[in-house]
């Protein structure tokens, strides 16, 4: 390991983040400038298309049509630590979206999620979607429901919601594990449109073959900023992409270094 | 006849889930004994232990391992659990979830014979229990040991003789866990600050997260109930895992099958959509 | 609500817990590293008590379909009942000076019925896996061919009998999982990251609100 830098007296980075510290603040400037650009309007970015999230509203129409209800599954993530929690955060945006959907739609919605202390916040987004619509004497908080605190047992209720209630779409949105097939399948088998969403790479393939739209990884934390369709949310997914240019250029570069014998780029990452 | 094939498409999975009940309950009652070759990322973790783990060696069994994950990755934490004990390393065992311990202590009783009471018990392997915090605890763990002041049935750490000379990470030849989520939290803390290797125990659903860290980081792994088979070959005392192997062959072979038979069936009611 | 209490508060203490733990995370210095240990393992603590509000909120819900007697007002019973079963089994003999970890009769109920009820609820995956699979793996075009093609080489590689029906499988399969596979899951983990490190931005610039619950459209 490359020695620690001294910041000073005592205080010194630990050893191998100097590097990694220095790229947090060129991701602070990448960010700032373009969120600059945007807010003088010099530049406005685009993003592609996410079929996934366009089949949202679609699956929703469905549900309405068919009078039977919307279900939506935050998964197993917190919001204490981890990599469970962005992919809650970003689960907890779209639900604002499909809530004030099935709200205008007068569409009954399922919320069911593993952690408790969701119970506060997936109730206060649900109620606050519907209150926009114009509708909060349709909210149900009981259908805000906290199935329990462990994986298979939270499955087993989530898959007996899902059996019983037969919704017509369900969203599977958030950090999912070894449920996520138990989850799916279960909608599968009652016909239900099924739109899926992880950053949990190795549960992908599994939503992949059971639900009718996947979300991979980052789709599923752009969502939110795709559904705003606010520039600066938007904004934040480009410079995103320029740090994605970034690393591919350091990876290239110390790739031929490597290939000639010189460690540069390697000790300079490891400093 | 023409009925019939387009019908594989669409077979009742209820007739799948029963041929899958059948075909995966006569093995395990009666094995057949199928050849089983290894693989190279159990043979790298198996030659790291051969070569690098000497007598006094530090190795940290980490369990963390829940009933689900148990059934792959229990078989595994054993069989290397008796290599290393085998080699003579000191073997902290420590659980990352509080359902892990249970683990550990069914893998002391195989292993070693007991726990507590065992005569080698503070000397050769020790049970620190559940280690709280998540990757916070690890992290505190990693820098200094002694964070967890006592093992589990509450003796003193600092005068365990099988905690002599260990101070933090640096000091430990392997750092091996048996999971079922994910081995990138235990590379980013204690592989790259304190250079101490990682031996993944994972469940086959995983391998796929590993392999980016194999061979430099996670020196070697072993993949669901296959690895675990493996192991137990390589040490020369077939279990559990080598027993279930059959069930497993039987079991893709099925799904094989069905994916083959909807296919034709597919290709063939598409070829007559097209005439 | 004013915005100030419903927007504002909150993601200031956000935006300086996050700097403050960032900081920790980068820095060697040893009372400020401890500081914020202490700091995040409250933050498990407090996540900890969040289970008191699900727990009542749950028992509202099931207590109000049992009194009114509305369909599965006995799933709910029963639901109820065991729920308060274990919540008395661990704080009355919490009362009596036996801690959790030492009350066999807490430790009993859950190997008697959580840790076969795990078990159960995991293996039905076979089951599932071979629906999933039988149904999913067809090669409608190019992309599903090569789902298709690799799904079966790699079950076939890693068990006997693919190995007894040819010996290339294992070498094939080790090929599909270290090569292109690593490249793939290097690609999505840092993607990821990269998504993550923008999301939290977004986060702390105020832009996602979903985890702050009730903030009106445009505040």
């Amino acid at each position: 390991m490359i020695t620690e830098v001294l910041l000073y007296g005592e205080i010194s980075f630990k050893e191998g983040y100097a590097f990694p510290f220095t790229l947090f603040i060129i991701t602070l400037i990448v960010f700032g400038l373009t969120l600059m650009l945007i807010k003088r309007n010099i530049f406005i970015p685009r993003i592609r298309r996410l079929p996934a999230i366009d089949a949202i509203d679609e699956a929703i129409g469905r549900a309405t049509e068919m009078g039977r209800p919307v279900h939506y599954c935050i998964g197993l993530g917190d919001l204490v630590s981890g990599y469970d929690v962005p992919q809650t955060i970003a689960s907890l945006s779209i639900l604002r979206h499909v809530a004030r959907r099935c709200a205008e739609y007068d569409t009954p919605l399922i919320v069911t999620f593993r952690w408790p202390g969701l119970q506060l916040i997936a109730t206060e987004v649900v109620r606050q979607a519907y209150l926009e619509a114009g509708k909060p004497e349709k909210f149900k908080p009981e259908n805000v429901i906290w199935v329990t605190s462990r994986q298979f047992a939270f499955a087993s209720g989530v898959m007996g919601i899902i059996q019983r209630e037969k919704p017509a779409a369900s969203f599977l949105l958030g950090y999912f594990a070894a449920e996520s097939l138990l989850i799916a399948e279960s909608g599968n088998l009652i016909g239900a449109i099924q739109v899926a969403g992880t950053a949990n790479s190795y549960q992908i393939p599994f939503f992949v073959a059971a639900c009718d739209y996947t979300l991979i990884s980052e789709e599923l934390m752009t969502a939110g900023a795709y559904i705003s369709k606010d520039p600066h949310q938007i904004g934040t997914v480009f410079s995103q992409d320029v740090l994605r240019i970034i690393s591919i250029a350091i990876l290239l570069i110390g790739a031929i270094l490597m290939s000639f014998g010189l460690k540069t780029v390697v000790d300079l990452i490891r400093m | 006849m023409s009925e019939a094939i387009i019908r594989l498409q669409e077979v009742d999975p209820r007739i799948l889930y029963l041929l899958m009940f059948i075909v995966i309950s006569i093995p395990l009652l009666r094995p057949i004994g199928l050849p089983i070759s290894i693989s190279q990322e159990t043979k790298s973790l198996y030659d790291f232990i051969e070569k690098n783990v000497k007598p006094g060696s530090v190795v940290v069994m980490d369990s963390d391992m829940s009933p689900s994950t148990a059934v792959e990755c229990l078989p595994q934490f054993i069989a290397v659990t008796r290599h290393l004990a085998e080699k003579g390393a000191r073997i902290i065992f420590i659980a990352s979830r509080a359902v892990g311990v249970q683990f550990i202590e069914i893998t002391m009783k195989e292993v070693f014979g007991g726990g507590p009471e065992h005569p080698d018990y503070g000397k050769k392997f020790v049970n620190l229990g559940y280690r709280p915090g998540g990757s916070v605890g690890l992290r505190s763990f990693a820098e200094d040991v002694y964070y967890m002041k006592t093992d589990v049935y509450g003796n003193d750490l600092t005068k365990l003789p099988i905690m002599e000379g260990v101070k933090n990470a640096a000091d430990f030849t392997l750092y091996c866990v048996a999971t079922g989520s994910a081995v990138d939290g235990y590379v980013m803390l204690i592989t790259d600050p304190y250079g101490t290797p990682v031996g993944g125990l994972c469940t086959a659903v995983l391998a796929s997260r590993v392999y980016p860290y194999w061979p430099e980081k996670v020196v070697g792994f072993l993949i669901g109930l296959r690895g675990g088979a493996e192991y137990e070959l390589l040490i020369g005392k077939p279990g559990r895992a080598v027993a279930a192997m059959d069930a497993q062959s039987l079991g893709h072979m099925l799904i094989i099958v069905f994916v083959v038979l909807g296919n034709i069936g597919y290709f063939y009611s598409s070829r007559r959509r097209k005439q | 609500m004013s915005k100030v209490y419903a927007r504002d508060i909150p993601l200031a203490i956000t935006t300086i817990v996050a700097i403050f733990i960032i900081l920790d995370g980068v820095l060697k210095w040893p009372e400020y590293n401890a500081v914020a240990r202490s700091v995040t393992q409250a933050a498990s603590v407090i996540a900890s008590l969040t289970i008191l509000i699900s727990v009542i909120a749950l028992a509202r819900v099931h207590a109000y379909r049992v009194i009114r007697r509305r369909p599965g007002w006995i799933e709910s019973s029963l639901l109820l009942t065991v729920m308060f079963i274990t919540i008395l089994v661990g704080f009355g003999y919490w009362a009596i000076g036996i801690l959790p970890g030492e009350n066999e009769l807490l430790s009993d109920l859950y190997d008697a019925f959580l840790t076969p009820g795990d078990a159960t609820i995991f293996s039905l995956l076979c089951f599932f896996i071979a629906s999933a699979a039988y149904r999913a793996f067809r090669a409608r075009n190019f992309e599903s061919a090569l789902l298709l093609a690799s799904g079966i080489i790699v079950m076939l590689g890693r068990i006997p009998l693919g190995e007894l029906v040819w010996g290339g499988f294992p070498s094939l399969a080790f090929w599909l999982l270290n090569i292109p596979n690593k490249a793939g899951a290097r690609v999505i983990m840092i993607s990821a990251t990269l998504a993550t490190v923008a999301l939290y931005i977004r986060t702390l610039l105020g832009y996602e609100r979903g985890w702050m619950g009730r903030v009106r459209e445009g505040e």
